[in-house]
């Protein structure tokens, strides 16, 4: 589905600072059947990073992980996967991890990494 | 499972993805109450109760769970199977391990676990010699092993998830197996779901709206009455996210194993968050699949339920708690993992065609002796499906020792037919044949995949052979015809031929079902093949899920793999089956992608007949020395014991409509008397005869009704002996109609007789109406209480009009047969020992209609008598008349019956009982002159215990009498206790009297 937001979000909610980067990370290679070809998973992962970070932008991913909590999915807007454009398109069905988090620098937050899981491309 | 090309296609499908749900089923508690007995024992099966705090006794069902414990729900103290429960008990198992206390908590669980069953067998309390078996603890033999039973098939418990509100499951008896091949009738019973029950084979979907956990109920009545019962287990739970009834929400799975030398799928399993997990509880796998963009689930034995991945059982032995991680740990495996771990008891079981006992089974062959098994010696059935794929072959015996549930059955089929049991990923039971013991292993299977390079992750790791595992075989058993014919033949084969190969071991198979010797030389080349095969295991990961295989039923695959595929540069194309396969999954990327190891077959060439000698003797090279026997000293054949017959203690009688009783102290003033009718049905009695022994026989008029002619057609029942159950011998539905055409008939019993010297000889006279009202056939059957059948295949054709009452004894001549002729004369005849053959047929020239001839209380000369309304007849032999014309009568009375008859040692002295309360009437010439004995109330059956010493019953009373015709004529009461066992009125219709074995001792 195109992203509503044209931007990043969870649950079409934008982030506040946009971040420094977003990757989708490579897949894992779960091996190479017969005729050499690769064997990969269905679902893949997109991190999102942050150079800096107000704490209250982190304590809002912190409170979105939170919420997601045993049980729940979320929706991510993440540049889609494998387009000839740079567009956003709405990812459902995910989970992400915890967001990770550098040192305080001069009352910011650094390196923050935010890791999206399960995305069905 | 074999897909369809175009789902074989999809399979293989990348990406694919499966999410797994976790359902642990928690059975419902149906009651709650404490242990009301102060003093209670332990082992009590019995157990009053009081203080119910939840449900009632009216929710309880035969088989569900008891937990008993020191706190509400808990079950430290132990947990036991219900067998009924009323206002105030509960009857359980068997329980010696209870250690029971008043105002325990007892915990009724709508769950119905894997029990072993426990037979009883209790020594005879009248016969110190002789046992009699129960199953279950007070279970009788009636007809349980001839009328036998069905495996009933209703698929794996289900997990369901709520999609928008509504949870489907398909619900289809396929696979229902009555082992008589009856029709069946079918009743479900949807708990939780809509609509909630069918009495179709094949439901459908049925559909559940409320999350819960609920139990599915499917009872199967075949046309001959057995009725079997199982349960299914339904988890309904919201999806995960969607509400709070969810399946399990954080747990792992290392890895999901099953194999077929396990029988079965093991996994371990962690729970976070989940405080407590009962033994035995079932865990269930439901899968969510992707194949690449198409969401689908394929796969699975049962139709409809490709979505359920896997079902077991927690493994009690295996739970572990870890409370810092707030986890428990278990193992889950297959219900051949639980039944393993169940302990049952011996059996020995033998094939009969008309088993009356609890160690008889009818024809036997693996699957009636599985199902006896299971049905009687467990409760696998009450929960799981069983399927049988492979030829069965009748066997004689079916012997268990006290092992497994799981060893019992898997050895029998894997020491008899080559085979193996095992359970499916979803948890069905199926009893298979190996590959190799079919005739044409490699022609006989259509593989359901070829497996190529595509297929497989990396390299696939193959074994390879270079000598031969065995060098030679040898294998033997028996083909055996079944219980009918009873016939056996001994057959023994070599492979790969008389001389063996140069490498390898030697092996030796014997006692395995055959069919003959030219199967079983293919057999003995199959297993040598197989057993040096090359390339015989091949091990691989797969590149697609492979959720079309399964460790059973045993699924062919072909694979292929070339030159070029592997560093060995080998080529191999051949059939192999899934031996192991292990499934790993990765829930952060939702794979689930299997390891399979698989076995090769190949068809061998036939082995050698290895004949057996009929005579081991082999005097050519050794010769025993010659030795003299001592002479064996003289000795003399023991004196028989004579009872005397005033102190007989062991007599039998039959009562109108109350059945048999009987008591073994008649010598006394006042006789006990007991009831033996158990399993005995006590309408239309009609006669009874009793060995020398106590062995009885009892014919049933019009118990299977009549057919379209309205004739009668009745039963024979044999117990062991007084007191012991009785069981069905004999009735005219076992034999069909031998004259079966445009008007089919069936039998009536005309007669039936026994040679009260011989503990278990039978002959019965089925009597069979042709044409109507002028021809009328006898066909004898003769056995004993193990069955009957028909002597020969002429029958004795009396061509007499619409009588049907003929009467047997035994004499030293020979069976004595009392009938009418076509002109509704008397007659007799003599028949041959097994009833095949009518001779020496005499008719009395008097007329005179409804024949009876007495049955003799000792194996002398004949007697025969005739009565009715007109002269009795007599004779000393049974066939030369004496005293049989015009009014030259031996006895007559108008408008009196004669309601019994009997005669003494040598036919002379003859005793009648009258109705009419006239008494009796005897004659010591052989019938030429009667006298009226002292005796006058009304008589309806007589019995000549030895000597002058007669037994006379009459209405509501039993007297003997000693001296007939002697100025010392004693007649005593010995009716004792009849009057209070027995409500109301009555009227005994037969006597006999036989030896208990404490008095033979």
């Amino acid at each position: 589905m195109q992203g509503a937001s044209g931007t990043y979000a969870i649950n079409s909610t934008r982030f506040i600072l946009q971040p420094t980067e977003g990757e989708w990370d490579s897949r894992e290679i779960l091996g190479v059947d017969g005729n050499g070809h690769p064997i990969y998973p269905a679902v893949r992962e997109f991190h999102i990073t942050w150079g800096l970070a107000h704490p209250n932008d982190v304590k809002q991913l912190i409170d979105t992980y939170n919420a997601l909590g045993n049980t729940g999915t979320a929706v991510f807007d993440l540049p889609k996967w494998g387009d000839a454009d740079y567009i956003f398109y709405s990812y459902s069905g995910c989970t992400m991890r915890e967001p990770e988090v550098g040192a305080y620098f001069n009352g910011y937050i650094s390196n923050v990494r935010l890791t999206l899981m399960k995305v069905r491309t | 499972m074999r897909l369809s090309n175009s789902d074989l296609e999809l399979s293989r499908t990348r990406p694919a993805q499966t999410k797994l749900d976790l359902f642990v089923f928690q059975p419902k508690v149906v009651m709650q109450c404490l242990v009301n007995e102060p003093g209670i024992d332990k082992g009590e099966r019995v157990v009053n109760y009081d203080t119910v705090s939840t449900g009632s006794y009216l929710g309880v069902e035969d088989g569900m769970t008891l937990l008993i414990g020191t706190t509400a729900g808990a079950s430290d103290v132990g947990r036991l199977r219900i067998r009924s429960a009323s206002a105030t008990q509960f009857v359980l198992s068997e329980n010696d391990d209870i250690n029971w206390s008043d105002n325990l908590h007892l915990t009724v669980l709508r769950y119905f676990e894997i029990w072993p069953v426990f037979p009883r067998i209790i020594q005879n309390p009248n016969n110190e010699t002789k046992v009699i078996f129960y199953k279950d603890f007070n279970i009788p033999y009636s007809n349980q092993n001839f009328v036998l039973g069905t495996f009933v098939n209703a698929g794996s418990h289900r997990p369901v998830l709520l999609e928008n509100g509504t949870g489907t499951v398909y619900y289809s008896s396929t696979g229902t197996f009555n082992l008589l091949g009856k029709s069946l009738t079918y009743q479900w019973a949807f708990e939780g779901g809509t609509p909630t029950g069918s009495t179709s084979a094949n439901p459908g979907n049925v559909y559940y709206t409320t999350p819960g956990d609920y139990v599915t109920r499917l009872t199967v009545t075949a046309a001959n009455g057995a009725v079997d019962t199982t349960y299914r287990y339904v988890s309904v739970k919201n999806k995960i996210g969607e509400g709070s009834n969810t399946p399990i929400v954080r747990w792992t799975m290392n890895q999901l194993s099953g194999s077929r030398g396990e029988a079965g799928y093991s996994g371990e399993f962690t729970l976070y968050d989940v405080t407590h997990i009962e033994e035995n509880a079932v865990v269930m796998l439901l899968a969510d699949d992707w194949y690449g963009g198409t969401h689908v689930s394929l796969g699975g034995n049962y139709p409809n339920a490709e979505k359920i991945f896997f079902v077991g059982y927690v493994d009690a032995g295996s739970i572990k708690y870890n409370y810092r991680e707030s986890s428990v740990t278990f193992t889950a495996t297959s219900v051949t993992g639980i039944m393993k771990k169940t302990t049952g008891f011996s059996i020995s079981v033998e094939s009969k065609s008309n088993p009356n006992k609890w160690f008889e089974l009818r024809d036997m062959d693996l699957r009636r002796a599985m199902y006896h098994f299971l049905r009687w010696h467990s409760t696998v059935l009450k929960t799981t499906d069983f399927n049988w794929v492979g030829q069965d072959y009748k066997i004689q015996f079916f012997d268990a020792d006290r092992t497994s549930l799981f060893d019992a059955i898997d050895n029998l089929i894997r020491g008899t037919l080559i085979g193996s049991i095992s359970a499916d990923r979803q948890g069905r039971l199926w009893a298979e044949v190996d590959p190799q013991a079919y005739p044409d292993p490699t022609g006989t299977f259509t593989p359901v995949m070829e497996i190529t390079r595509r297929d497989w992750r990396d390299e696939p790791t193959i074994d390879d052979v270079i000598n031969d595992e065995l060098s030679y075989i040898e294998v033997g058993g028996i083909a055996y015809s079944g219980a009918t014919t009873g016939t056996f033949g001994a057959f023994l084969s070599g492979a790969p031929g008389l001389t063996p190969s140069f490498t390898g071991n030697v092996e030796q198979t014997t006692g395995l079902a055959l069919a003959g010797q030219s199967q079983l030389n293919q057999l003995s080349g199959n297993l040598w093949a197989n057993k040096n095969q090359e390339y015989p295991n091949i091990s691989m990961e797969m590149s697609n899920p492979a959720r079309n295989l399964d460790i059973a039923p045993q699924e062919v695959v072909r694979i292929r793999i070339d030159p070029s595929d592997t560093v060995k540069n080998v080529l191999i194309d051949k059939i192999y089956i899934p031996e192991s396969i292990t499934w790993s999954y990765d829930s952060e990327n939702m794979v689930l992608l299997p390891s399979i190891e698989y076995h090769g077959v190949v068809t061998g060439i036939p082995g050698d007949t290895i004949t057996i000698p009929a005579d081991v003797t082999d005097d050519s090279e050794f010769e025993f020395p010659g030795f003299n026997f001592p002479k064996f000293p003289p000795f003399a054949l023991p004196i028989l014991s004579i009872i005397d017959p005033t102190t007989i203690k062991d007599v039998v009688i039959l009562v109108k409509d109350y059945g048999v009783f009987y008591t073994n102290d008649f010598d006394s003033d006042s006789p006990t008397w007991q009831e033996s009718n158990i399993a005995l049905p006590q309408t239309d009695l009609e006669a009874i005869e009793v060995s020398m022994t106590g062995r009885m026989f009892c014919h049933i008029n019009n118990v299977v009704g009549s057919d379209a002619f309205g004739n009668w057609l009745g039963s024979i029942y044999s117990a062991q002996e007084p007191g012991a159950p009785w069981g069905l011998v004999f009735d005219a539905t076992m034999v069909g109609n031998p004259e079966a055409g445009a008007f089919p008939r069936g039998y009536t019993i005309m007669g039936m007789g026994i040679d009260r010297w011989a503990d278990d000889v039978l002959l019965i006279l089925g009597g069979l109406v042709v044409t109507i009202a002028s021809q009328f056939l006898i066909y004898p059957f003769y056995g004993n209480s193990g069955g009957v059948s028909i002597t020969n295949s002429v029958h004795l054709d009396i061509t007499s009009a619409n009588q049907r009452l003929a009467r047997l004894t035994l004499g030293l001549l020979g069976w004595i047969f009392t009938y009418h002729d076509s002109s509704d004369k008397p007659s007799s005849a003599k028949l041959s020992t097994n009833g095949s053959s009518m001779s020496d047929i005499v008719t009395h020239s008097g007329g005179a209609s409804n024949s009876k001839v007495h049955t003799r209380s000792v194996k002398t000369l004949d007697t025969a008598i005739l009565k009715k309304d007109t002269p009795s007849i007599t004779t000393t032999d049974g066939i030369s008349w004496i005293g049989v014309s015009g009014t030259a009568v031996p006895y007559f009375e108008a408008g009196d019956r004669f309601e019994s008859i009997i005669a003494n040692d040598d036919g002379q002295q003859i005793v009648v009982g009258i109705s009419n309360a006239k008494g009796l009437r005897y004659s010591n010439n052989f019938g030429a002159t009667w006298i009226t004995g002292s005796f006058t109330g009304t008589v309806t059956a007589v019995w000549h215990f030895g000597e002058d010493v007669y037994g006379i019953c009459g209405n509501n009373s039993v007297y003997s009498i000693q001296g007939l015709n002697t100025a010392t004529e004693i007649i005593t009461d010995k009716t004792g206790n009849l009057a209070n066992i027995i409500t109301g009125a009555f009227s005994v219709m037969a006597m006999r009297h036989y030896q208990s074995q404490q008095q033979l001792q």
